[in-house]
């Protein structure tokens, strides 16, 4: 029975999820990869067989008789543990990266993207992709032209 | 012969330790702590080479595999790490490559770009030698993330516009393949009680066949997106063109191949049989990644976007190698195998020292594009780099005696001799349109006159740009010139990676717990 309850639970989640994923808000997307992180979690934690109920604690450690088969798994919460702190990790840096996407669109040069739109670019973008491939290397030389210009300055 | 195996260990610790010393001194961006930062990292990585070669001097044989059971918890309870011939030749390219890539990039990188490169990479070298040691499926899945993070970082430092949208992409879809191979072992686990590839390989004969089916296809997902395999590998060029040349080389000559290498370690380990079930499957998939890949390559007129998509259709040839692992009639099984390995081998140092190569041009000359004649008369400005660059390119093409040449022929010859005459064809048609981008590339980028001066840049470093990649390509000369002795060394490694019961042996998982399915319900 509560197996049945997980696997419906995973499926919505996951359902959503992937409903969130295809929208072209990128908030939305950060939204639809947290619940599809955890739709993964939920399918894990299913797996330690919750309906046997004992936790796996030994109270009386006399009494015991070697009978594991009452004991709910506890491995799985080890795992779910370890990929809660990856996607945690992961989500903090996708959010910094569309916070420095959404400050270079709000200054309105180099970058021609939409900010509602994380994959295609504007037909206009695309033309200039090739040249963006390059900003980077122009800035270096605008640094130096700028260092050059200042040394020259002091003179 | 007897061997501590807590070096195995040290592969994974060694890159962690000098990241979080180079870290130290991450508080104030001056020349000097990039110098420090770079000094660790040469250290580190010459270490770390160092432990790979002995690990390989140790494994060579074939016939001994290290097993290193963390804790001393036994086989399926503990952290498994295992190492044998193919994980020490994988860890040892991974050493050279790396030295290699900081020496390049000290060359390179200006001290502002350089602010914390370093660290990045050994924590990138952290993932990929974890991803190659380990031994349960779940620690396979840490060590990815750890390289996937660092490698988010890699990508976008720097941070402009180009590199934040190839970035967002890069880190949104392999972040989902990444929660598919997470999903898959939690149907494992649910199913078969076990995480652990020793206990798993024991336990999958017995499994039903819609069960191995689910399992197969989903790491089939997981792992073909990691490694770019045809329809999961448009985050690819998406987002190797926007960083730093130094950390595109690095990205095209190791990433992809973390995810060959779980595709390779797997399969033959999970499922012998669906090696050949799936053989057409399996052979689609390489063909269309590799025509995709090169006619990309054809359509896009930077340099490194040609060498992007080249990494693609590459990885093709090893798909097919994984196809035809089983199949062979006069040769002997594994053949496919031995030369998926090879071909595994050149790559990983051809398109290295390629995309290194390009990236210096492209730093040289200040611009990458190749129309209009941006580029050109690299020939005469530096002719040592283009030098390296053409024997890299033809390499890459597979122009004899490089070892382009070589394991381009092994594959060929276990295509035909598993008669599969379509995917021969097709492999040396991409062969000859892999030649025809590269002459294109040569003709644009290198020879012919330079009309239009784009920015007068600073130079990179010539002496230290050109010395790695010359030490790579002279290891892909002398890997097809004695080609001999390096093929008989794959197929000793081949051998080991098809030997199944030899890995169950060597790990020994022990319990005897039921899994969980046939327990409580």
């Amino acid at each position: 029975m509560i197996a049945l309850v997980f696997a419906v639970l995973v499926a919505v989640l996951m359902g959503t999820a992937t409903y969130l994923l295809l929208q072209r808000s990128p908030i939305r997307m950060v939204l639809g990869l947290g619940l599809f992180t955890h739709a993964v979690n939920m399918l894990i934690f299913g797996t330690s067989v919750s309906d046997r109920g004992q936790p796996p604690v030994l109270l009386d450690k006399a009494a015991f008789d070697g009978d594991i088969s009452q004991f709910v798994d506890p491995l799985p919460q080890a795992l779910i543990l370890t990929a809660i702190v990856i996607s945690f990790g992961i989500a903090a840096f996708i959010i910094a990266l569309l916070h420095r996407r959404h400050t270079l669109d709000m200054s309105g040069e180099n970058c021609t993207d939409r900010v509602d739109d994380p994959f295609a670019l504007e037909p206009r973008a695309e033309l200039d992709a090739v040249e963006e491939d390059y900003e980077w290397l122009e800035d270096v030389v605008l640094l130096r032209r700028q260092e050059q210009q200042a040394r020259e300055s002091r003179k | 012969m007897n061997v501590n195996a807590n070096w195995l260990a040290a592969p994974v610790v060694l890159p962690l330790m000098a990241a979080a010393v180079s870290l130290l001194v991450s508080t104030r961006v001056t020349p000097k702590q990039t110098r420090i930062q770079r000094n660790v990292a040469i250290l580190a990585a010459a270490g770390n080479l160092l432990v790979a070669l002995f690990l390989l001097w140790l494994t060579a044989g074939g016939d001994q595999r290290i097993v290193l059971q963390v804790g001393l918890w036994p086989a399926p309870f503990g952290i498994t790490l295992v190492a044998d011939a193919f994980s020490a030749i994988m860890l040892t390219l991974t050493g050279l490559l790396m030295l290699c890539l900081v020496v390049f990039a000290s060359g390179t990188l200006d001290e502002r770009q350089g602010l914390n490169f370093y660290p990045l990479l050994l924590f990138l070298l952290m993932g990929v030698n974890g991803a190659f040691v380990a031994g349960d499926l779940f620690n396979l899945y840490v060590f990815f993330e750890v390289l996937l993070m660092a490698s988010f970082v890699l990508l976008s430092l720097g941070g402009r516009p180009a590199q934040v949208n190839g970035g967002l992409r890069y880190v949104l879809l392999n972040l989902l393949a990444s929660t598919v191979f997470l999903a898959t072992t939690g149907v494992v686990y649910g199913t078969l009680g076990t995480l652990n590839l020793a206990h798993l390989a024991e336990r999958m004969d017995a499994a039903p066949d819609w069960l191995r089916i689910v399992i197969a296809g989903m790491l089939l997902v997981a792992y073909g997106s990691k490694a770019g395999i045809f329809p999961l590998f448009f985050w690819l060029p998406a987002s190797y063109h926007t960083p730093h040349p130094a950390v595109t080389a690095i990205f095209g000559g190791l990433l992809t191949k973390v995810g060959i290498y779980a595709l390779f370690r797997i399969y033959p380990l999970l499922f012998p049989d669906l090696l050949v079930e799936w053989q057409p499957l399996i052979l689609t998939i390489a063909a269309l990644t590799m025509l995709v890949g090169v006619f990309g390559a054809m359509a896009v007129k930077t340099i490194r976007r040609v060498l992007s998509f080249h990494v693609i259709s590459q990885v093709g040839y090893m798909v097919m190698g994984l196809g035809l692992a089983l199949s062979g009639n006069q040769l002997a099984a594994g053949f496919g195998m031995a030369a998926g390995i090879f071909y595994i081998v050149h790559h990983m140092i051809v398109k290295t020292a390629l995309l290194m190569a390009g990236g210096a041009a492209e730093l040289t000359m200040g611009t990458g594009r190749l129309e209009k004649g941006y580029l050109g008369g690299l020939v005469k400005r530096s002719p040592v780099l283009a030098g390296v660059f053409f024997v890299a390119a033809f390499s890459l093409a597979g122009i004899p005696p490089s070892s382009g040449f070589i394991s381009k022929l092994g594959l060929l010859q276990i295509a035909l001799d598993a008669q599969q005459w379509w995917i021969a064809g097709i492999s040396l048609l991409v062969s000859l349109l892999t030649l025809m981008s590269m002459i294109r590339l040569w003709q644009k980028g290198f020879a012919g006159p330079q009309e239009d001066v784009v920015a007068p840049l600073r130079r990179p470093n010539l002496r230290l740009t050109v010395a790695p990649i010359a030490l790579l390509v002279t290891a892909s000369l002398a890997i097809g010139v004695f080609s001999g002795p390096f093929f008989e060394w794959s197929s000793v490694a081949a051998r080991q990676v098809l030997d199944r019961q030899g890995y169950i042996r060597a790990v020994a998982p022990t319990d005897q717990i039921l899994p969980i399915g046939e327990q409580s319900h």
